[in-house]
């Protein structure tokens, strides 16, 4: 098992290659705000990939919601 | 007349030609009053990092019955802003897009030529595309060409309330894309601004400061929504041409009443 460092939504986290990116989405509870959406390294990554995909070395993570804007 | 005819974005018939932006409001409830009052065709929406913390905005706006139009605000080129729109795809299943790219953060001036680029990427990709641009008519005309959807040309920069400060140009860039969607986005500051708008042929107008600022802002809602109505009913009716000199509204007297000099 790899541990390793990745940025979600500006913080850092030391994480290991065991489990999914919706489940360290969870974890981080960056997925309690509906509705959401999440990039890898600016790539959008689709609901229905969340649970498939695994995370590498330093990749960044953005998870996102719409808000008040113009 | 007219003004029953809707306006229409990709097969869309929209209910108001007025567009409002959700930004700068006192308060949710606030905010909600607004739309109630204004009843917009569209409503503009941001996309930032989600801090976990709920999202009442979201689900206030989802009791209206109103398309939510998502813009890339803060996107500085077009890689940023394709990035963002194909999020904001899944996030609101929507395709629509107000595509604006910001060259210059203390004038938030757009960038012509990252807007161009990223207006012809997102339509490859079948999304519906409103650009938000200067009042620079090649620049309107290349994002016409490309196939956008409307073209939203400032009339002042952003929340700067100057009103249309260089109405001429507008006037141009509505006669010479007479069959392009137009709308004014940007700098309004008084109902009398966005009826102006209205007047010069433009297909809407955007809102957002102006009402989120206001006094009193539920009825300066009402108040726009109002003076988009009178100014696109006026345009419609065909507006009288201005002269340079008098022309006399009432008849010339036949007689001369003129008292005798004493």
């Amino acid at each position: 098992m790899r541990k390793f460092t990745v940025q979600a939504n500006g913080n850092s986290y030391q994480i290991d290659d065991d489990r999914s990116l919706r489940e360290w989405l969870a974890q981080w509870q960056l997925d309690t705000v509906r509705p959401f959406v999440v990039a890898v390294n600016d790539e959008h990554v689709a609901h229905a990939q969340l649970a498939l995909r695994t995370l590498e070395p330093g990749d960044r993570i953005e998870v996102l919601t719409v808000c008040q804007g113009g | 007349m007219a003004e029953s005819s809707s306006l229409t974005i990709a097969g869309q018939a929209l209910p108001s030609r007025l567009i409002i932006g959700t930004s700068r409001y006192p308060s949710l409830s606030t905010l909600g009053k607004c739309v109630g009052a204004a009843k917009p065709g569209l409503l503009t929406v941001a996309i930032r990092r989600s801090k976990g913390e709920g999202n009442d905005f979201y689900h206030l706006l989802s009791k209206f019955n109103i398309r939510l139009l998502p813009n890339t605000a803060g996107c500085r080129n077009a890689h940023e802003a394709c990035t963002i729109a194909r999020l904001a795809r899944e996030l609101l299943d929507t395709n629509w897009i107000k595509l604006e790219v910001i060259a210059d953060e203390e004038t938030q001036t757009p960038d012509p030529f990252e807007l161009l680029t990223a207006a012809e990427k997102l339509l490859a990709e079948d999304f519906v595309v409103l650009a938000y641009c200067t009042d620079d008519l090649v620049l309107c005309q290349r994002l016409a060409d490309a196939g956008c959807h409307a073209v939203m040309p400032w009339g002042a920069p952003i929340g700067s309330g100057q009103g249309l400060t260089a109405p001429d140009r507008l006037a141009i860039v509505r006669e010479c894309l007479a069959d392009t969607i137009l709308i004014v986005d940007a700098g309004i500051g008084r109902p009398s601004d966005a009826t102006q708008a209205m007047e010069l042929g433009y297909d809407g107008v955007l809102i957002n400061t102006a009402i989120a600022t206001a006094g009193d802002p539920v009825s300066m809602a009402s108040a726009f929504a109002s003076s988009v109505k009178a100014g696109k009913e006026a345009y419609d009716a065909g507006i009288m041409p201005r002269h340079a000199t008098a022309r006399p509204s009432s008849p010339q007297l036949a007689v001369d009443f003129t008292l005798p000099r004493r």
